[in-house]
This record gives C-alpha cells, sequence and structure tokens, in this order.
C-alpha cells in the first residue's frame, strides 16, 4: 500500500490485546456505557460511542459455527498450509461476540451449528495463537 | 435519511470511452489510459482542451490523474483521485456533480487504467504483505494471521453463511454465472466470449474457497476506462438521448467496519443505501428497464438482488436460476457480461455498458435491451455501498 512505514493496525488496543493473550488471557471489550461487548478490540463502543471499555476475560471458549470457509488456495506464507479451514463462531458465554479463527482440523467434516471451542492455551509467549478446535476431538495440542 | 440531494439530471455521463482489454496488455498504464480517455472525449463530442477536471481511482497500481492530464496537452487541469476499488465510479460521479456544481469544473474526465491480470492482480493481493493486509483491513490484526485476507476468503465466509440462513443451494451461484457468461456471448470485446458456461462445467470445477468456485470470481483484465461528466443542457446531442444522472449515493458506509460482528452479518449497506438513492431519485426499485450490479463475485450480486429491493428473499433462487438476469429476463444485468466475465475495472466497465445501452448505442442488433431507466450500484466490501439511478432523456 502507499505508505506502511506506520502500521494503523498496532493501536494501543491491539498491543493490550496480545499483551493480555501472552499472558493467556482471551480478552474483549465491554461499554461501561451500554455494557455491549466487543470483539475485535477497538477505541470506542461502535454502538452508542462511548470511549469507556473494560477488559474482560473471555469466559470460556465454548461456541456454535456461525460460517467457515475450507480455502483451498492462498498467498504468502499461507500458500503452504492449504487447504485450511476458517471458522466464524458464535462464543456462548458472549451474546452477539464473534471470534474468527482457524478450525484444526477435524476427523468430520464441519457444518454450520457445529459445536465448537476456543482454545488459547498456545498462546502463551507466542501471541495471536488462538484456534477454533472441535469440541468432539481429544484436546492433542498441548 | 438525508434526501436532500436530488440530482435530477442536472448532470449527465456524455462520453464513454474504453482501451482494447487483454489478459496481457502491450501498452503502458498511462497509453492505455490515454487510448480510453481520448476515445470518452470523442464519444462526447469534446476535444482534450474541454476537460477542465480529472478524477481518478486506483489500488496503489496506476499513474494518476496529473499524469494524464499532462499526455492530453492540458496546460492546467483540477484533478484528485481516491484510493479505492469497488464504489469508486458511482462515487467519483457524485463528486464531479459536486464540482460543476459549485462552479470548480465543466467537464470532468473520470478515468481508471489498470494492469489487473499482468500487473498487480487484486485476487493475488497485488503484491502485498502480511503487514499491508493488516494495514488496509479494519480489524485485519484479527483476520490476516488467520489466513483470511484477500477478497476472495472474505466473501467466501458471508456466502457461506447467507446461503445457509436463506436455505439456498449453492448452485443458485452457478446460476448468476452462467446468465452472465450466457450475456457475454453478445459482446465480442468479452473475455469469456465463446466460451460460454453450463451448469455441469461449473459443478466441476473446484473450489477456490469453498462455496465460491473459479467462475464465482470476476475476471482479472488489463484495461482502461473512461467517462466524462458534464452539465445535461450542454450534452444534449440530437441523434441519441443524453443519459443524465437522476440520482447517485456515494460512499456509504454502516458499522461495523469489521463486518463478521455486526449483528446479522448478511446485512449489506445495499440495504440503507438503495433506501437513499430511490427517495432521492423519486423512483421505486420496480421501475428498472437493466441493471448494473457490481459483481466482484457471483454472491456479491446475488446478495444487492434483495438488498436493493429487486428481489424479495424467498424468490431468490427462482429468479436467478430461470434466467431473468439475461437480456429475455425481467431485469436484464451486466448485459456485457459484467466484471464475472467481460472484464475488471472495479465497476466503470459495467458503468459503461448501461450507458450505452441507455443511448441505444446496440439498436437493431442483438444486444440491445429496451430501457429508459437503469440502476447501478457499487460494492467496496459488506458495509459499503453505492447507488446511481441513470435515465435516458
Amino acid at each position: 500500500m502507499s505508505d506502511s512505514t506506520t502500521r494503523t493496525t498496532a493501536t494501543d488496543e491491539i498491543l493490550e490485546f496480545r499483551r493480555r493473550l501472552a499472558h493467556g488471557q482471551m480478552c474483549l471489550q465491554r461499554c461501561d456505557a451500554c455494557r455491549t461487548e466487543h470483539f475485535p478490540p477497538g477505541p470506542a463502543c461502535w454502538q452508542c460511542g462511548s470511549q469507556e471499555l473494560t477488559w474482560l476475560e473471555m469466559s470460556d471458549g465454548a461456541g456454535v459455527v456461525r460460517s467457515l470457509t475450507v480455502c483451498h488456495s492462498s498467498f504468502m506464507r499461507f500458500a503452504d498450509e492449504v487447504p485450511y479451514t476458517v471458522v466464524i463462531g458464535d462464543l456462548t458465554a458472549h451474546p452477539g461476540v464473534r471470534v474468527l479463527a482457524r478450525f484444526d482440523a477435524a476427523d468430520r467434516p464441519l457444518t454450520i451449528g457445529d459445536h465448537v471451542v476456543l482454545d488459547w492455551s498456545a498462546a502463551e509467549g507466542e501471541v495471536r495463537r488462538y484456534r477454533w478446535r472441535d469440541v468432539q476431538e481429544p484436546d492433542k495440542a498441548r | 435519511m438525508t434526501g436532500q440531494m436530488t440530482m435530477n439530471g442536472k448532470y449527465a455521463i456524455s462520453g464513454v470511452g474504453v482501451s482494447p482489454r487483454s489478459r496481457r496488455s502491450e501498452a503502458s498504464l498511462i497509453g492505455m489510459g490515454l487510448t480510453a480517455a481520448t476515445n470518452a472525449i470523442a464519444d462526447a463530442r469534446l476535444t482534450a482542451g474541454d476537460i477542465d477536471f480529472i478524477l481518478g481511482y486506483q489500488e496503489a497500481d496506476s499513474p494518476g490523474p496529473q499524469e494524464l492530464a499532462t499526455y492530453l496537452g492540458l496546460s492546467e487541469c483540477g484533478f484528485y483521485e481516491i484510493l479505492s476499488g469497488g464504489t469508486s465510479t458511482e462515487t467519483l460521479v457524485a463528486g464531479a456533480s459536486a464540482l460543476i456544481e459549485t462552479g470548480q469544473a465543466k467537464k470532468v474526465l473520470i478515468f481508471r487504467t489498470m494492469k489487473g491480470r499482468s500487473g498487480k492482480r487484486m485476487g493475488g493481493g497485488a503484491g502485498w504483505t502480511d503487514e499491508d493486509w493488516e494495514t488496509l483491513l479494519p480489524g485485519g490484526e484479527f483476520l490476516v494471521p488467520q489466513g483470511i485476507f484477500n477478497a476472495g476468503q472474505r466473501v467466501a465466509l458471508l456466502a457461506a453463511m447467507h446461503l445457509h440462513e436463506q436455505g439456498l443451494d449453492e448452485s443458485v451461484l452457478g446460476g448468476i454465472c452462467r446468465t452472465l457468461y450466457d450475456n457475454a456471448q453478445r459482446n465480442p470485446d468479452a473475455m469469456m466470449h465463446g466460451r460460454p458456461l453450463t451448469m455441469d462445467a461449473y459443478l466441476a470445477t473446484p473450489y477456490v474457497a469453498s462455496p465460491l468456485r473459479l467462475h464465482d470470481y470476476c475476471v482479472e483484465t488489463d484495461e482502461a476506462n473512461a467517462i466524462i461528466v458534464q452539465a445535461t443542457d450542454r450534452a444534449r446531442r440530437d441523434d441519441r438521448p443524453s443519459v443524465v444522472v437522476r440520482g447517485v449515493v456515494p460512499k456509504l458506509a454502516t458499522a461495523p467496519t469489521f463486518h463478521y460482528n455486526a449483528p446479522d452479518p448478511t446485512a449489506i449497506a445495499g440495504g440503507a443505501c438503495s433506501a437513499r438513492l430511490y427517495e432521492s431519485a423519486g423512483v421505486r426499485p420496480g421501475d428498472f428497464d437493466i441493471a448494473s450490479i457490481y459483481d466482484c463475485f457471483s454472491w456479491v450480486l446475488l446478495r444487492q438482488l434483495e438488498a436493493y429491493g429487486l428481489v424479495k428473499g424467498p424468490d431468490l433462487e427462482d429468479f436467478v436460476m430461470s434466467g431473468q438476469l439475461g437480456f429475455d429476463g425481467a431485469l436484464p444485468t451486466n448485459t456485457a457480461g459484467g466484471m464475472l466475465s467481460e472484464g475488471y475495472t472495479h465497476g466503470m466497465n459495467n458503468v459503461i455498458e448501461i450507458v450505452r445501452q441507455l443511448r441505444g448505442d446496440y439498436a437493431g442488433t442483438w444486444r440491445q435491451v429496451r430501457c429508459s431507466l437503469g440502476l447501478v450500484t457499487g460494492w467496496a466490501g459488506p458495509s459499503v455501498a453505492t447507488g446511481m439511478v441513470l435515465e435516458a432523456r
């Protein structure tokens, strides 16, 4: 793009999100004024405009598949990873909050409406590593 | 709702021009742009010296208006350009109208030149890095590391959600592709001319990002397009109708911009955009004889049909599968083949086609649709939309 000397994405909120994730906390933000919960994090509540937001640790990762795609072709470093599945999941404990993340391969075809769980246990010391997993799959990642 | 912006045909698209279209142009970007601009100027029955303002759009992949002005031989020329893809043409038509209305310009040329196939390919990321994508995309930090960045991957997630929630079979996407490829068979300049598509061939093609297959992606091309906007009374010609802008809505954003966390992620900005557009233009969605609907992906066209009020949700599948987007259908759409099968300049080629149709340029041939009122839509992701109503007068 035209000028990438400053990364507009590296906002205070993102740095704080990463810092918390590095300590094993997967966090969203809650608006102090209207109580709406937000993910991804940002500088203000887009529902009511309040800039008073409080970090909130996700209570657990239980979720339901709202959408998914299997990428059979990709670019950059992702070209070597195809095919890969990406899920948008609704978090059961946080209504209205969705997380988009890679889904680690299951033995069965995944469909919309399936139960999944967001796992951020491998994030410590390696920021930005969170994944949807199949709830029927034994946890082999640890 | 603003509603106060009543264009009511004061400004017209008085000329259109294109360069040759190919997968690999031997001409330079500025040379292609100059060809399209020169053709548009001639089509408007103007000379280059009449142009006093140039507007452009690009994605950091082309020279700008000031360079074009130089090679048009203009010693002075106003200009600006926007860093933007889809929704640019309508936005710049609104900009041109405002410039003329406020006395800052009289004859405005709008252009796009790109080597979208042999040069920087949008679908391939135009050579951008992870960091570029994260900067470019709202909420990119939460997309790109997961392997979601290019338009096809982002649209695929919305398409899968929408098809599931509406109970639509994915063959409906093939239905859109088949009809637009059929439309392209009447256009010798379309990339897919001579290459009609059957549903069997569509379904036999593997996924790129499910549920999207190769044909669901627009066809990348090297080409340049140009149009000219001026006051309608100065653009009148005896031998053809003027194509006037009856209403236009430039880029409209609906929140949130990181769309998958909207209360209803399948809702798109086209809904709010069309409400504004139809009120300001004084039209209803059933009034259109022809449409130019942004079709970077088949699903993007499908979704807009409902959002712009053209087809009711439960009727979508029947409407598409029975060929209503074709020449003999209820709403001939992207009659040159669209970006799915003609070529791709982020929307301007579809606008050029609808202008030609409204003027009757193809009269007496099988390419002509009987039409006097047309709808143009633009898309720059689900939360950014444009719209324009064009009328032959």
